[in-house]
């Protein structure tokens, strides 16, 4: 009662002080409105559980007023739902953009093992005076989760270790069947190469082929992410 | 007791009579402003029917913020000129008492004119009482705009830039140049179109920017490569925003775009104009309503494939069903009201007996499937005397039914058995409240009670509880923009441009940031109910925003 008396008081006294010529003061509000006001009021000095309990009492004896009705729905609405929304949102701009990091990032390993087999088949010619035809003979061995498979020929590949015997035949298939669309013929000679590697990073019809040849020239043929 | 606490009831109860009676005309009374020459064109205009009106309404909302501590202390001037640089309140009272002291309306109108291609003037002017020269020329130089009377002509200082004033006709002039003021014509700036004008009557204030100038050409141009938004610019006659703010402290914003090419897909996107409001559906439980009238084209689209579907089915039943879908008339409402599972859709129909057609049609189909798949018996009960059959539904024997009916000329289905009936009794036995005999606004009843193609009405349940999960990245953004507003010289920025008061926007917009959040989330605490609304009037689409507060 004393807390009401002082709300009211300092609301008059501010009222008086700020008036202006013509300004207009609120129209007095219900009584249930003043409740509601001063639930709120608890809440900003501290004592949530006073306006918990301010909206429980308004909802419960004047359900169908104004302030009873917007307890009833500040009760029914869920904070954490809103906050979903609110994340949800946020996630929704970020996926795309981290999705779209990712693939960027898978798109560097192919460049990273062309570049380790470029590295591999240079040693192997300085040393033998023409390339070795094998990733085994190479010594190249794929990354136990790579993506690519990297081709010497239509059928010399290394695909990442772990894979069954079915699986290899059909993603090899498929990779090959890009190779073939993107007009790209990976080959061993005495004393040039083209090796090639294939992956399909989005899960589309299109894969993402890229080459490298004796010279080190590394060309992104089609990309999966466009 | 204090003489400000013994005076404040009587001064409460002085001046808020008196603001009543001045609210009492109750149209936009407007009385133009006369100087427009044949060869100008209005651009853009910016119309307030009577500032002090506005700063009294203005006033209610202090008097609602200043309820808390934080509230007080935003209101206070120190704190406005810091957030804003100049204290707007102290800024329109001091306008105030200058204009007119004898305390007439005081219009204010902001026009921006074109004269051919290219010459853009601004004008600003404030209708003033008598010897308006004299009082502003001796007006203290103490605030952000100042006067100085130059040889009889007057000279006001506005952040920075000086600009040329003169008084005629009742009206202070105040033009963006020399030029600007040298206007001598005889048309007046009121020429708003009749759908704007329509729209703006119970308004207080009016933006509006009009069709065939400069800016039009310009839009023009910017769309030159989509033929659809080109037609509706070209033929575009004004798009107005308007702001009305009652004394209960409901707020109603509008939206107005007026053009030729509107009146024209108007039959496409409207059909035939409803003569109730979907809002009147629900009884006064609701503190939620959703609606929304289908577009004919897409509706009659539906029905249409609908139809050439029915060869195809076998079954005479659902192509009773098909039939009696028909009857449509496109308009679809959900509502909730305020305890968990309370909730209600319905879809409009032609009449109540097609309403009761596509229930027993819908009944009878679904027996049908029913009974052909041999699914257990008791999903399906039709209960009711025949003629107004109600369907009650339930996906397993042991759960609780949602009803279907056709109440009135709408399908109605709920998942509460009270719900229906209370539906029941307002539609059919015309007992009981409706949504728009709830405990509503004037402003929310006004634009709830209009049928519109998009209608939608929320009790608020929101508190502001989570903008102050805010409050400390906002202090953390406050003072990292301060840093950087440390690092820009002083002199980066032209004064004449952004004047001595605007000289570092990040110190004006950046000060006690959580200070404005907790004002605003207070604001929103503060919200009882929004309204919606949807509609094409004529050749104007009219959006219509309005917000109640406690």
């Amino acid at each position: 009662m004393k807390r009401s008396l002082t709300i009211v008081i300092t609301a008059m006294l501010a009222a008086c002080g700020g008036k202006k010529p013509g300004a207009a003061s609120s129209p007095p509000r219900p009584a249930e409105s003043k409740q509601y006001y001063e639930a709120l009021d608890a809440r900003y000095n501290g004592d949530s559980r006073a306006y918990y309990d301010g909206l429980l009492e308004l909802a419960h004896d004047d359900p169908d007023s104004r302030a009873g009705r917007k307890a009833r729905a500040i009760l029914q609405a869920d904070d954490g739902l809103l906050m979903l929304a609110v994340l949800g949102s946020v996630a929704g701009a970020a996926i795309p953009n981290f999705t779209r990091y990712q693939n960027k990032a898978k798109e560097a390993e192919a460049r990273t093992a062309l570049q380790m087999v470029y590295t591999a088949q240079s040693a192997y010619f300085a040393e033998k005076k023409r390339y070795c035809r094998t990733f085994k003979e190479c010594g190249y061995e794929p990354l136990p989760d790579q993506k690519y498979i990297l081709f010497m020929t239509p059928k010399e590949m290394a695909l990442a270790p772990g894979s069954d015997d079915l699986m290899r035949t059909i993603v090899a298939t498929e990779a090959r069947e890009a190779l073939l669309t993107a007009n790209v013929k990976p080959r061993v000679e005495k004393k040039k190469f083209l090796v090639a590697a294939v992956a399909n990073l989005d899960g589309d019809d299109i894969m993402d082929v890229w080459t490298i040849d004796e010279t080190g020239n590394l060309v992104h043929v089609v990309s999966d992410l466009e | 007791m204090n003489l400000r606490a013994a005076i404040a009831p009587m001064a409460f109860l002085l001046v808020f009579s008196g603001f009543s009676d001045a609210r009492a005309a109750g149209v936009f009374a407007f009385e133009g402003l006369p100087g427009l020459a044949e060869t100008q064109h209005l651009e853009a205009v910016l119309l307030i029917e009577d500032l002090r009106e506005l700063r009294a309404k203005m006033e209610l909302q202090r008097n609602l913020v200043a309820r808390t501590a934080f509230g007080r202390d935003y209101l206070k001037a120190e704190h406005q000129r810091a957030m804003l640089g100049v204290d707007m309140y102290g800024e329109i009272d001091r306008l105030l008492a200058l204009a007119a002291p004898k305390g007439a309306k005081v219009p204010v109108v902001a026009a921006v004119l074109s004269e051919g291609e290219g010459v853009m003037h601004g004008q600003l002017a404030i209708k003033v009482e008598d010897g308006a020269i004299e009082r502003f020329a001796k007006a203290p130089n103490e605030s952000a705009i100042t006067f100085t009377n130059d040889n009889g002509a007057l000279k006001v200082t506005m952040y920075g830039a000086t600009l040329p004033a003169k008084v005629d006709g009742g009206w202070l002039r105040i033009g963006s140049t020399d030029a600007a003021l040298a206007l001598a014509g005889t048309k007046t700036l009121t020429a708003l179109p009749d759908a704007i004008t329509r729209w703006t009557k119970d308004s207080h204030v009016v933006l509006a920017v009009l069709g065939g100038g400069v800016v039009s050409a310009g839009l023009n141009k910017a769309f030159a490569d989509n033929p659809m938004a080109q037609n509706l610019v070209s033929e575009a006659r004004a798009i107005a925003m308007t702001v009305r703010i009652d004394d209960d402290l409901s707020q109603v914003a509008r939206v107005v775009f007026d053009s030729e090419a509107v009146k024209q897909m108007a039959p496409m996107i409207k059909g035939q104009a409803k003569t109730t409001s979907a809002a009147a559906t629900w009884d006064a439980e609701a503190l939620t309503a959703v609606s929304i009238a289908v577009p004919p084209m897409l509706l009659t689209g539906a029905l249409t494939i609908a139809q050439m579907q029915m060869p195809e089915i076998a079954d005479p039943s659902v192509q009773e069903v098909i039939k009696a879908a028909q009857a449509v008339d496109g308009r679809l409402s959900l509502a909730t009201f305020g305890a968990p599972g309370d909730w209600a859709i319905a879809a409009d129909f032609i009449d109540a007996a097609a309403a009761q057609t596509f229930v027993n049609s819908g009944a009878n189909a679904l027996k049908t499937v029913l009974d052909r798949y041999a699914v257990e018996p008791g999903l399906m009960r039709v209960e009711g005397k025949s003629g107004s059959e109600v369907v009650k539904l339930r996906p397993d024997v042991t759960l609780p039914d949602t009803t279907v009916a056709a109440l009135g000329n709408s399908v109605v289905a709920a998942r509460q058995r009270v719900r229906i009936e209370r539906l029941s009794d307002l539609r059919n036995a015309k007992k009981g409240k409706s949504l728009l005999d709830g405990p509503l606004t004037p402003a929310i009843r006004e634009v709830l009670a209009r049928p519109s193609i998009l209608q939608a009405y929320v009790v608020t349940g929101y508190d502001g509880t989570t903008l102050e999960w805010f409050y400390w990245p906002a202090k953390m953004a406050e003072v990292t923009l301060k840093q950087m507003r440390d690092l820009i010289p002083k002199d980066a920025l032209d004064p004449n441009l952004y004047g001595a008061a605007f000289a570092n926007p990040a110190s004006m917009t950046m000060s006690r940031l959580p200070l404005t959040l907790a004002v605003a989330g207070f604001g929103l605490a503060s919200v009882y109910d929004y309204a919606v609304a949807l509609d094409v009037d004529d050749s104007a689409v009219v959006l219509q925003l309005a917000g109640s507060q406690l």
